[in-house]
């Protein structure tokens, strides 16, 4: 049915995804690590994978949630649910790395006004590791097609999210 | 003829009716205002000891502190 | 023009805010309502010739006697008796909803019901008969989308309205069978010999609540001729009907609405939601937790790093104008007072509004979404081993910004215990103001560990809370038992509106705002004046030389305190002046090496040659900078909070006496393995 197979490709991407996340997770967490206790200098790994303890946790947690999804066995919806919160995690992490990035430009920006000369640099090393080489990031986009397929699975299932919420 | 059970061993996902609330005035009062009285129908969402419990009742969705869950007691509804 | 007095009211999360802020505009006057701590929210709104004056209530299930909220809002209520009370319904959850909305009709105020959320209610299935509600309830009511801003014209003409109708207005009476109903009718004809109380209050309504053994309106009695005859029915009444009467009261209530009001008014399955998918995920037992501290370093990353440029503009703007101030001003002392003591302590304070301004976007992203819920609940069972209420983490949270807001928003928590116990440890989580100490510390004598220097005061902070709200709960009499346990509402997920958003971090930031515009600005310039007088003393010809100045005074006289901790007099004006603020700390010490940029290199490598600190005593400067007492602020919030003289001087003193014995615990540690 073509239901049954949709699905399962939905989940096979998502696992892709988590062992990717996992995989970056690790390397950052360790890198972290040596880098805290001075064991190998300051510089990151094939200078993509950023030496970073709490952001290498946060890709664990992401690359967990989204291997989650193999929970099939107790149902599409619990799935589904691993498969959305991955993806909204995946959503955050990207834009607050995006966001750092820009916030470096800005900055150099502002050194640049003050005298000191303008850089690319920014973009590829700042407070976000590697910049827009970030892992992260590209994770994040390539998350996006299966934010596509997965939306319209719940639409389709009548499941909409309220657009609307008030608090007190 | 359901057994009566507290509201914390009840499994995710099974229905219940409330028989009774083991605990002082205060507590009593302050789950009926949230809907949690005699006769209710509720429903476990979420269920992992030791944490909390999540319950669906009266529409909401309303977390319970386990401590909290073991004094209140139910009938499991069948089927569910 | 005609005026009248509206009253808004309903649950939590039902969306009251977001009406308040469509009809006044967002125009609020806040205060306090009289001798409580509780926030009152008063605004106005014009409609057809008619000035609306409203005035936000507490957010309540019910109308008890039980806790503040609800007597506020009660006592609101009858007292002042508004002209129209906006019953806030979710239509989303209407069973619940109706529960206050019946309890309003027994206070016999003249209701307008907003049905809210009818978009949520219509996504979620549901099919509501407004014309039969309305007649049920014998009231208006207005079916509302909040977030659309959609039915608030029509909420409005209903007021106006029902304003207008007041005197036709169709008594309802809520009947609870046989033997309860004999009974308030006896209780009422008795209370209603009372004239004065008869013609303040319903009797009706006071018959139940003398049923109930509600707290406040036996008080009312006590003072009542009509008091004996009360109590004799009442004790009657316990013969023949149950003992919990309250309960068996709230009861009746959910029977009517679910038997009587809901069949005629409301049709829909309940399916599960797209809320309970996702909340699979995020309360899953092994992964809930990993999820919300996940997000809760985003939530860091965003409020350092992403606001760090914005810090630095306003920084370089203050320099500017420092600049220019002293180059045009001839007068040399007063060119000081204006380039540094203003610019700079303006400058100073305000380098601090964007971390805080970020932090609290990204609250109330997460709170509004409907995540801060779920982040309560798996926190929940951590939180209470600790000592701590569920809820404690979101003050927590907020102390990292600033101890300010954080202590404040200790309110949500309901028992005094907690609430207090929450507010005693929370200085220990580290605010911002604290980072620039640890940065300028840890860069200049910490060499490749500064990094590790910077977390581990983070660190530090939470383990010595957690040490001490188990140390208190298990010595303190007063925090002796467990923490109440966890009732908690988890909302739908939903996209926040920007608007709402934004109006949530204003009014977080703008506490924050209040004490740096005041007190921390005071404080700079109180350090430019101490630093920079006797004049003479001080500015000999080109140098500088702040040994002869009040600060350095100050400082010296303080220092034999701090001896066994190798802090110098510098050390000792500079933790001074903590005491006002934080953020001054670094200033001071800029003051002293004669640097007016207190970031940057320059600073670092002065500290470091002047041989100010050692590595291990720049740990416990470091330490004792985190611990010991909260800035003036914060103290005064948390006597406003408290209450209470003897919480807030105990707070004080612990923390100093922590901060001395952990920073001499590492000077001697230090001592010992050889870094002297």
């Amino acid at each position: 049915m073509k239901r049954k197979v949709e699905n399962r490709w939905i989940v096979i991407y998502a696992v892709v995804l988590g062992i990717i996340y996992i995989i970056f997770g690790a390397a950052e967490f360790v890198l972290g690590i040596c880098n805290l206790f001075s064991l190998m200098g300051n510089a990151g790994f094939i200078e993509v994978i950023p030496a970073d303890i709490f952001g290498g946790f946060a890709a664990l947690v992401i690359g967990s949630t989204y291997l989650s999804a193999l929970s099939l066995l107790k149902g599409l919806r619990e799935s589904l649910g691993y498969i959305l919160v991955g993806l909204f995690l995946s959503v955050v992490y990207g834009a607050i790395y995006l966001l750092i990035v820009c916030a470096d430009g800005f900055g150099i920006l502002l050194t640049s006004l003050e005298g000191e000369a303008w850089t690319w640099e920014w973009l590829t090393r700042g407070s976000a590791g590697s910049g827009l080489l970030r892992p992260e990031i590209w994770l994040f986009f390539m998350s996006l097609p299966l934010a596509y397929l997965t939306l319209r699975k719940t639409e389709r299932r009548g499941l909409n999210m309220p657009k609307s919420r008030e608090s007190l | 003829m359901a057994e009566t059970i507290p509201l914390a061993m009840l499994q995710e996902n099974c229905e219940a009716i409330v028989v009774e609330i083991n605990g002082g005035m205060g507590l009593t009062r302050r789950l009926a205002e949230m809907g949690f009285t005699n006769g209710t129908r509720v429903k476990v969402l979420h269920s992992s000891p030791p944490g909390p419990i999540l319950v669906m009742v009266r529409g909401s969705r309303i977390a319970l502190g386990r401590g909290l869950a073991m004094k209140i007691f139910v009938n499991p509804v069948e089927g569910s | 023009m005609e005026k009248i007095r509206v009253a808004l009211i309903g649950n939590p999360n039902v969306g009251k805010s977001q009406i308040f802020n469509n009809l006044t505009g967002g125009k609020a006057h806040v205060g306090n309502w009289p001798g409580k701590t509780v926030e009152k929210k008063e605004g106005t709104c014009v409609h057809k010739g008619a000035e609306m004056h409203i005035t936000d209530l507490p957010g309540t299930y019910s109308l008890t006697a039980h806790s503040i909220d609800e007597l506020i809002a009660r006592n609101y209520i009858v007292e002042e008796k508004p002209d129209i009370v906006i019953d806030i319904v979710d239509a989303s959850n209407l069973e619940r909803n109706l529960y206050l909305t019946l309890q309003l009709l027994e206070l016999e105020a003249n209701i307008v019901i907003a049905l809210n959320k009818w978009d949520v209610a219509k996504d979620l299935g549901y099919e509501i008969n407004v014309e039969e509600l309305s007649k049920l309830l014998g009231v208006p009511v207005v079916p509302t989308i909040a977030t659309k801003n959609i039915g608030m014209e029509e909420l409005k003409n209903a007021v106006i309205g029902a304003a207008k109708a007041k005197e036709k207005r169709r008594e309802l009476i809520i009947s609870y069978g046989k033997p309860f109903d004999d009974i308030i009718l006896k209780i009422a004809s008795i209370v209603q010999k009372d004239k004065e109380l008869s013609g303040k209050y319903p009797v009706r309504w006071l018959a139940i609540k003398l049923l109930e053994a509600d707290e406040e309106v036996l008080k009312l009695i006590d003072r009542s001729l009509c008091k004996e005859e009360v109590m004799r029915q009442l004790s009657e009444a316990k013969k023949i009907l149950e003992e919990d009467m309250e309960t068996a009261l709230a009861e009746k209530r959910y029977t009517i609405i679910g038997e009587v009001i809901l069949p005629k008014v409301l049709i829909g399955a309940k399916p599960l939601t797209l809320t309970d998918m996702l909340d699979k995920a995020f309360l899953s037992k092994h992964l809930g937790i990993a999820i919300f501290l996940a997000l809760w370093w985003a939530l860091f990353r965003f409020t350092f790093d992403v606001s760090r440029p914005f810090s630095d503009l306003i920084g370089m703007l203050f320099s500017k104008l420092g600049e220019i101030a002293s180059t045009c001003i001839s007068n040399p002392q007063l060119a000081s007072f204006i380039a540094d003591g203003i610019f700079g302590g303006l400058g100073a304070v305000l380098t601090f509004l964007p971390p805080i301004f970020f932090l609290f976007l990204g609250l109330a992203l997460l709170e509004d979404s409907g995540y801060l819920a779920r982040a309560a609940f798996v926190m929940d069972r951590i939180m209470y081993k600790l000592g701590l209420h569920g809820r404690s983490f979101i003050p927590m949270l907020i102390g990292f910004g600033c101890n300010v807001p954080a202590v404040m928003a200790t309110r949500t928590i309901d028992k005094e215990e907690d609430r207090i116990l929450t507010t005693l440890v929370n200085p220990l989580m580290s605010c911002s103001a604290r980072l620039p100490i640890y940065v300028l510390i840890s860069s200049a004598l910490l060499g490749s560990y500064a990094a590790a220097g910077v977390y581990s005061m983070y660190v530090l902070g939470i383990v010595l809370a957690i040490l001490m709200a188990l140390l208190f709960r298990r010595t303190i009499p007063y925090f002796k038992g467990k923490p109440s346990p966890l009732i908690l509402e988890l909302p739908l997920y939903a996209i926040p509106t920007v608007k709402s958003t934004l109006i949530h971090m204003w009014e977080r930031g703008r506490l924050f705002l209040r004490k740096a515009g005041t007190i921390i600005f005071l404080g700079i310039i109180a350090v430019w004046f101490l630093s920079n007088y006797p004049w003479e003393a001080v500015h000999q010809g080109d140098k500088v030389m702040l040994e002869n100045s009040y600060l350095a005074i100050l400082g010296k006289f303080i220092e034999p305190v701090l001896h066994p901790l190798s802090f110098n007099w510098m050390a000792a004006a500079a933790l001074l002046f903590g005491f006002i603020a934080k953020e001054i700390v670094v200033g001071t010490f800029a003051t002293f090496f004669g640097l007016r940029e207190e970031a940057g290199r320059e600073l670092s490598e002065a500290l470091r040659s002047a041989g100010v600190f050692t590595p291990v005593t720049g740990l416990a400067f470091m330490a004792f900078s985190l611990i010991y007492t909260p800035c003036i602020a914060t103290v005064g919030v948390i006597y406003k909070e408290t209450g209470s003289w003897k919480w807030t001087i105990f707070t004080v003193s612990y923390e100093l006496i922590l901060a001395y014995v952990v920073a001499l615990m590492i000077v001697t540690f230090g001592r010992l393995i050889g870094f002297a």
